[in-house]
């Protein structure tokens, strides 16, 4: 007995020990884990290789990858043309597992191997700011993360503002509906904190412009069916139903239910209600929906010819591609990449393509978009307002046949500057 | 008052859909005694299988309807009956959960294979535009044939029940199915039939929800959640009750729409289905002490401290020699795949020796991330005392339910516990303003752990002490009460043991640990999504541990590696992406039958290796004489033994 336990302590006391001591050598081992020093990696004679990360095969299968088809329709375009300086344009395009920790490595790997994060589109893209940061990547991408927006390696072709929002269609409605804004409903999305902040924003700027919210709830991800909401704010008399973040599935059973339950309010909403999802027939006629984009599901091929050439492509990389909004993004901003890198010239380095990034305070990506300022991070004031009728989208007065409204323009909070570079 | 009404009917609405879904499980529930966590898959399969007939191909609604329920739901039940099921009835609670989690996993990857997920579809009304006003609410026809379905569903099941000979049998199979079975009811036929009316009305409740869903694979499966809380008023087995729970939370939800203040709306709404499970299981009496039933497999014996500790120095070394060669996301995976193994031995604790089943590690390892952000600037010793003592402390407030509550009931208890925090705790602002969050790595003695090589290797010399304090805890006194326990709670508490002490104790130990994992799974991935906390997230950990054998600390090592490994399968070949969720739900299927998972296939070859030796030394070194008395395949069964 005595003997096992010596035994036993023995395998412990020696087991410990070599834990310990190949735990210490992998220590001392242990590179230092810094980016690489190469001025341009990714950079070739003939081609130049951009990552992007997007959530591909989690948490639902194909989530963003429009946003992967949108870059890669682009540079495909851009080679057919014969690159970029002679050389061709290469994607190396990564799925995040819906996972941070594979972010931030993939982030790691593109910081080591490859020019620039182009494109792409993760829920988790916080993750890759410590080394974006580390190795000076420049990134020109659209981001959800709050803590990115103003990471100074970051290039939106639609910038984003923590707590700000443009404001210009808010005014139109007041100037059209007066008496509706005073009665406002709003449904807003509980599925993240990301969703409930710009809720906070909108409540705020509405505010500021005189709106009036008399009924609000977020609502949560596997709700079907909103009658008492509905009963709830007919009897509070909202005019004006506002949905800032949910997706068309959800809107259209909204907007359903307002005409059934004999609401009728006016439904406003944001831009993800763009999309073929959003399906509610008869009874979503009149839904209005206010967006920085132009109609690139088709409606505006005959006057914006970016649009005719956007769906080509895109169908062309990806036959079976329906077009929203993440595969625009993935296509504006590969065209601010590639306007940023011609203007490089023949030797491109990161801190060049950052330069000549710095300098682009217009982007309109050829009307795809209205104009933002990528380089100073101020959000794009003009905007137009779209509206759903028997299954078609169609712009809707005060909208200009083919570019963006204005005036009224404004950014909320107008304290807002953007960055100096 | 004519305000109020309106409310009631619109939450009799959802109220109805609750119970169309929540009779379905108990109907299955109390007819076979299997607790179906594929319900919500089953109807999002007849819900797509719907859509294809009518809107991929073009044929007569109702006919598609015909198809589906009377025809495809049937076949399928009575498939999964005979080859899923059937070798379940009377197996370990934890046995099948596992199997029902693994057909869920089989039909989520198969709807994603065949349906391209991302293809929009939109399943329209039958009825579009036509509706009846009903006490002031408006309600489209098809609300109205939702409710009048959960109506007819209800009368249906009550004549079924009462009226006819199968129904009488199936409740005579319900009471005493030995019993039952003496007196000539076919127990297997009777059993056929309630997965067959379960299956049914799972895909009825789908194909009713599908409209407002948008076709949404995650809606359609894991709505069936909150119908859990309207069985579990039904207490699993009256149907009658169902309803009501079903009603109550239907019409809850919607009157806290009308009346609660809006400063408060947000927060009651999201806490009214799981708050409602809560209650209806804290207010369910006080569970018999579960007694031991007749096994056929001898349980694996406890690892001996020389093996465990060879073990524990083993995974150390192989962290080390692996991590010389792999880097970046490679590095990154194995440290992941630690991290979630030293959760995954906290549920080998609690669930494998303990017996108790427990549905929310992920969110234990959430809460521990958090904890470690918080405290000590993020990135200190002082953040992992944190994240230990949070959770050991949430998991003794949670064992507090389990102190009283029949296993399956504290499950759902833990899955309750789970979706709320997800609803409260990870999509909150507040406490998490960006969704994500940095975790930092602690620095201990002096020592930095800033690159992932070195972190990972602390992960795996915390993994190993972790696994070397279990496995000595399973061999103490500690361990061999927690195994009394599992087998027997009535037969220990006749000896004078103190299960409220020892259950309370386990769930602390079990808290910490996957507190600690927490901790060092933030630090591995050093931004943490809430996301990533999920509660199906919890799910696949149980069920991998399940699958590697939730009962040896060598399944906790698998089993961290298997789901750190799983997403790598999908990212790397994307086409294959529904097939992994099929294949990894098919082992399951086949290996989770036993309730040692691959532990069992170790355990044999260690009975085949020993056998070999004894008749290699009974023969003076010579092998090939045949065995004398031990077994070889199959173990003889073990009457009396309990587990």
């Amino acid at each position: 007995m005595l003997k096992t336990k010596i035994k036993a302590r023995f395998v412990v006391t020696s087991g410990l020990a070599l834990t310990l001591g190949t735990s210490a050598l992998a220590l001392g081992a242990g590179p230092a884990g810094a980016a690489s020093t190469a001025t341009s990696p990714g950079v070739t004679a003939n081609s130049i290789t951009v990552g992007s990360i997007s959530d591909i095969s989690a948490p639902i299968a194909g989530l963003f990858e429009g946003a992967k088809v949108g870059t890669e329709a682009y540079f495909a375009m851009i080679n057919s043309q014969g690159g970029v300086n002679g050389r061709k344009l290469v994607i190396n395009g990564m799925d995040s597992a819906f996972s941070s920790g594979t972010v931030t490595n993939e982030a790691q790997s593109i910081a080591g191997n490859d020019f620039a994060i182009v494109g792409g589109f993760s829920l988790l893209d916080g993750a890759e700011q410590p080394a974006i940061d580390a190795g000076k990547v420049p990134v020109v991408t659209q981001v959800l993360d709050p803590k990115l927006y103003t990471d100074p390696n970051l290039y939106s072709a639609v910038p984003l503002v923590t707590g700000g929002e443009i404001t210009g269609p808010f005014k139109f409605l007041k100037k059209k509906y007066p008496q509706d804004i005073q009665h406002v409903g709003v449904i807003g999305s509980n599925a993240a904190a990301t969703a409930v902040t710009a809720e906070h924003t909108f409540h705020n700027l509405t505010n500021s412009l005189g709106y009036k919210w008399v009924y609000s709830r977020d609502a949560g991800f596997a709700e079907t069916t909103f009658l008492p909401d509905m009963i709830k704010m007919k009897n509070a008399g909202v005019k004006l139903l506002f949905e800032p973040s949910q997706q068309g599935a959800y809107i259209s059973t909204m907007a359903q239910e307002n005409k059934q339950e004999g609401l009728n309010a006016l439904l406003y909403s944001g831009a993800n209600t763009y999309e073929e999802g959003f399906n509610p027939g008869a009874a979503g006629n009149g839904t209005l929906v206010s967006t920085v984009t132009a109609l690139y599901m088709g409606q505006d091929a005959k006057v914006i010819p970016a649009v005719a050439t956007f769906d080509k492509w895109a169908k062309k990389v990806d036959p079976q591609t329906q077009l929203d909004l993440y595969t625009l993004y993935g296509w504006i901003n590969a065209q601010l990449f590639v306007q940023a890198l011609k203007a490089t010239g023949a030797n491109p380095t990161r801190a060049s393509l950052e330069a000549q990034l710095d300098k682009i305070t217009s982007f309109n990506a050829s009307g795809l978009i209205s104009p933002q300022n990528p380089a100073q991070k101020i959000p794009g004031q003009c905007w137009i307002m779209a509206e759903y009728n028997n299954g078609n989208w169609a712009r809707v007065a005060p909208d200009p046949k083919a570019g963006f409204v204005c005036n009224p323009g404004g950014f909320y909070p107008s304290s807002y500057k953007g960055v100096s570079r | 008052m004519n305000e109020f009404i309106s409310f009631v009917v619109a939450g009799v609405v959802t109220g109805s859909i609750y119970a169309v879904t929540a009779s379905g499980l108990v109907v299955t529930y109390k007819s076979t005694g299997v607790f179906n966590f594929a319900h919500g898959a089953v109807g999002m399969l007849m819900a797509y299988l719907y859509w294809q007939f009518w809107q991929g191909w073009g044929w007569n609604p109702i006919v598609s309807l015909v198809v589906v329920l009377l025809v495809i739901a049937p076949i399928s039940a009575l498939l999964v009956e005979r080859v899923l099921m059937r070798p379940l009835y009377g197996s370990a609670l934890s046995t099948t959960i596992v199997v029902t989690l693994g057909l869920f996993l089989v039909l989520y990857g198969l709807v994603s294979t065949v349906w391209d997920q991302t293809i929009t579809r939109n399943l329209p009304e039958w009825f579009q535009g036509n509706q009846v006003g009903v006490f002031g609410v408006n309600l489209t026809y098809e609300q109205l044939i939702t409710f009048g379905c959960a109506v007819v569903v209800a009368l249906a099941l009550y004549l079924l029940f009462k009226t006819t000979r199968m129904g009488v049998s199936m409740r005579a199979v319900v009471d005493d199915p030995s019993l039952a079975s003496l007196t000539g009811a076919r127990t297997s036929r009777i059993a056929g039939f309630a997965w067959i009316v379960g299956f049914m009305l799972a895909g009825l409740a789908g194909i009713l929800l599908a409209p407002g869903s948008g076709m949404s694979i995650a809606i359609l499966s894991e709505l069936v959640i909150f119908g859990y809380a309207a069985a579990i008023v039904g207490r699993l087995s009256s149907l009658p009750l169902t309803y009501v729970g079903a009603m109550i939370l239907g019409v809850s939800e919607s009157l806290a729409v009308g009346y609660v203040p809006a400063s408060y709306l947000n927060d009651v709404v999201a806490v009214l289905p799981m708050g409602l499970l809560i209650i209806a299981l804290l207010l369910l009496p006080q569970g018999k002490l579960a007694v031991g039933r007749v096994v056929r497999l001898r349980p694996p014996r406890p690892a001996s401290l020389r093996s465990t500790v060879i073990g524990a120095v083993v995974l150390v070394v192989a962290t080390v020699v692996v991590g010389t060669f792999v880097t970046g996301n490679n590095l990154y995976t194995v440290g992941l795949a630690l991290t979630i193994g030293l959760g995954a031995l906290s549920l080998v604790l609690l669930s494998g020796y303990g017996g108790q089943i427990w549905l929310c590690q992920f969110t234990f390892m959430g809460l521990g991330a958090w904890a470690m952000t918080k405290v000590g600037g993020g990135d200190s010793v002082l953040g992992l005392l944190a994240a230990i003592g949070l959770c050991a402390a949430a998991g003794g407030i949670l064992a507090l339910p389990a102190l009283r509550l029949r296993a399956l009931y504290m499950a759902l208890a833990t899955l309750a516990f789970a979706v709320l925090m997800d609803q409260l705790f990870f999509t909150n602002p507040s406490i998490l303003p960006s969704g994500s969050m940095d975790v930092g790595r602690p620095d201990i003695f002096g020592m930095h752990f800033t690159t992932d090589r070195a972190f990972m290797v602390l992960v795996a010399v915390v993994f190993a002490l972790c696994l070397i304090g279990v496995g000595a805890l399973r061999r103490g006194p500690f361990g061999r009460r927690l195994v009394g326990m599992s087998d027997s709670e009535a037969a220990c508490a006749t000896v004078g043991m103190n299960i409220t002490r020892t259950k309370l104790t386990v769930f602390v130990i079990a808290g910490g640990m996957a507190g600690l994992s927490g901790a060092l799974y933030g630090g591995m991935s050093r931004t943490v999504s809430f996301s990533q906390f999920g509660f199906v997230n919890s799910l696949v950990l149980f069920v991998a541990v399940a699958l590697a054998g939730i009962t040896i600390l060598s399944g906790a090592v698998q089993a961290g590696i298997g789901v750190a490994l799983l997403p790598l399968i999908a990212t790397h070949i994307p086409s294959v992406s529904g097939f992994t969720y099929i294949l990894f739900g098919a082992g399951i299927i086949a290996v989770g039958r036993n309730p040692y998972g691959l532990g069992l296939v170790y355990l044999r070859l260690g009975e085949w290796w020993d056998a070999r030796r004894a008749r290699t030394q009974a023969n003076g070194g010579v092998p090939g004489n045949p065995p004398r008395e031990v077994s070889g395949g199959l173990l003889p069964p073990k009457v009396g033994s309990v587990g």
